[in-house]
């Protein structure tokens, strides 16, 4: 669900990713092993089994096995392991 | 600088383990390795960020413990390892490239040699992308260039940098024969003989000579009777000779005088459409010189399709010159003067002027003048029959 609609308009208008001008995550997904996040807004909760992260909307709950965090910065974060499923608590 | 690349391993036991964590994050230092395990969390920071990782934990009552991180080489090679190799590979790419010629550029001589040239050198292996230590440079590249082009009298190689640029230069005069070399030096024209400079051939007169058109000054021929040897003869013979100018001017010269009252008028263009002229009524006068001038409109440094014209009139009168009898003398002996310098291709000197005869017929005035120069009168004739002695 995005806030700013007004920014939502003008990047439709625009034709531009609204992750870039707005404050969205963007998540990468690769071969089910790797998660890269982008804008998230800190950690929320963390063990092997499940990662919590606040992001601009809420919660994202990564689930799986043998969860680990290889690189956390400010905005972005890159998990990897056994990832079962992703979901969002708004 | 160390402390940049030295990380440490970071054991983190307590209740608000993640709220160290959010605050690091808060202060942009990146965390690694970010493992929980049954009893505490485990992250790789780096060496420069532990004050930092202090002020995180201050006030949460966790508890943090240090260690090395497990193979530093390895964690080395894995952060620096492939960026450094880029850079190596970058360097010797770039290095190596300057091994190699990458253009090859031809000058000098005619388009149809440096054509010919070019083919030749490519057939040969010289051209562009070839490794500088294959070239085959200088005097073997010389020298099969000199083999296949026959006009070419000289030709260079240069290397700057990647750059190979070839120099060539063709035979332009050909030899002249024996004979055509072998000259006497003869009289152009009539006079007296002033100074005589000889640098080859043997002189056949002497100072004060009075010679004639067509005469032998330094022969070509040097050596005792008998074993004479013909030589192209050089040098120079200053002689005194004569001219005779005539030269005539009209007595009452016309000439344009400028009053100082002008006008302007001014007119807008674009491209082939003009504006009048305005202003429209304007004052004439009864001679005028008229001076027109296109400027292109500039606005803020950029130009515009407009051009401004501008018509400068300027009045004049028509005034009748009066000179004196020594001002035409003198005028009309610097006009002769010109004139006589002109014929001895400004390489002579006056030494004497005379007035022979003055006269003033039908409002024009009549000069006749003698001169005397001092001008070199020897030119080359090649060895003929009748020149032969």
């Amino acid at each position: 669900m995005v806030k700013n609609t007004w920014i939502s308009r003008t990047a439709a208008r625009l034709d531009l990713p609204e992750d870039l001008i707005s404050d969205l995550p963007r998540i990468e997904w690769i071969a089910m092993k790797t998660l890269k996040i982008e804008n998230h807004k800190g950690l929320n909760h963390f063990s092997d089994s499940c990662i919590e992260l606040h992001i601009a909307s809420g919660i994202l709950i990564i689930q799986g096995e043998i969860l680990s965090v290889s690189t956390l910065t400010h905005d972005e974060v890159s998990i990897h392991g056994h990832i079962h499923s992703i979901s969002l608590k708004g | 600088m160390f402390k940049q690349w030295i990380r440490v391993k970071v054991k983190i036991r307590g209740e608000y383990t993640i709220q160290v964590i959010n605050r690091l994050l808060l202060n942009r230092i990146e965390i690694t390795d970010l493992k929980q395990l049954s009893d505490r969390a485990e992250f790789v920071i780096r060496y420069s960020n532990l004050g930092e990782l202090r002020k995180a934990a201050r006030k949460t009552g966790c508890s943090i413990s240090l260690s090395r991180t497990g193979n530093r080489i390895d964690l080395f090679c894995r952060s620096y390892l492939p960026s450094a190799a880029a850079c190596l590979i970058a360097v010797t790419a770039f290095l190596y490239a300057f091994q190699y010629i990458w253009s090859v550029e031809i000058k000098g001589a005619n388009p149809e040699v440096r054509a010919e040239a070019a083919e030749i050198l490519k057939d040969h292996g010289i051209k562009p992308g070839v490794l500088k230590s294959e070239l085959l440079i200088n005097l073997q590249s010389t020298g099969i260039l000199y083999k296949h082009i026959e006009q070419l009298s000289w030709a260079e190689f240069e290397e700057k940098g990647s750059r190979l640029i070839i120099t060539l230069r063709e035979k332009t005069v050909s030899n002249p024969s024996e004979e055509e070399t072998l000259m006497h030096l003869v009289a152009s024209k009539a006079g007296t003989v002033h100074t005589l400079s000889v640098s080859a051939g043997s002189p056949a007169v002497k100072k004060d000579d009075v010679v004639s058109k067509g005469d032998i000054l330094v022969s070509g021929y040097i050596g005792r009777e008998d074993h004479e040897k013909p030589v192209m003869a050089k040098g120079s013979v200053q002689a005194v000779t004569w001219y005779t100018a005539n030269v005539s001017m009209p007595l009452d010269s016309r000439i344009n005088k400028y009053t100082g009252s002008n006008y302007h008028a001014y007119a807008l263009k674009a491209g082939s459409l003009s504006t009048p002229y305005l202003p429209v009524k304007r004052q004439s006068f009864d001679l005028q010189t008229k001076h027109r001038q296109e400027k292109q409109i500039k606005i803020f440094g950029f130009s515009t399709p407009f051009y401004l014209i501008t018509e400068t009139y300027k009045e004049v009168t028509e005034d009748k010159q009066k000179m004196s009898a020594e001002e035409y003398t003198s005028l009309l002996k610097s006009i002769a003067a010109e004139n006589i310098l002109s014929k001895v291709e400004g390489k002579g000197k006056i030494l004497e002027e005379k007035i022979l005869h003055e006269d003033i017929e039908n409002g024009t005035v009549k000069l006749t003048i003698f001169y005397q120069v001092l001008e070199n009168i020897a030119v080359p004739k090649p060895f003929i029959e009748e020149t032969r002695e």
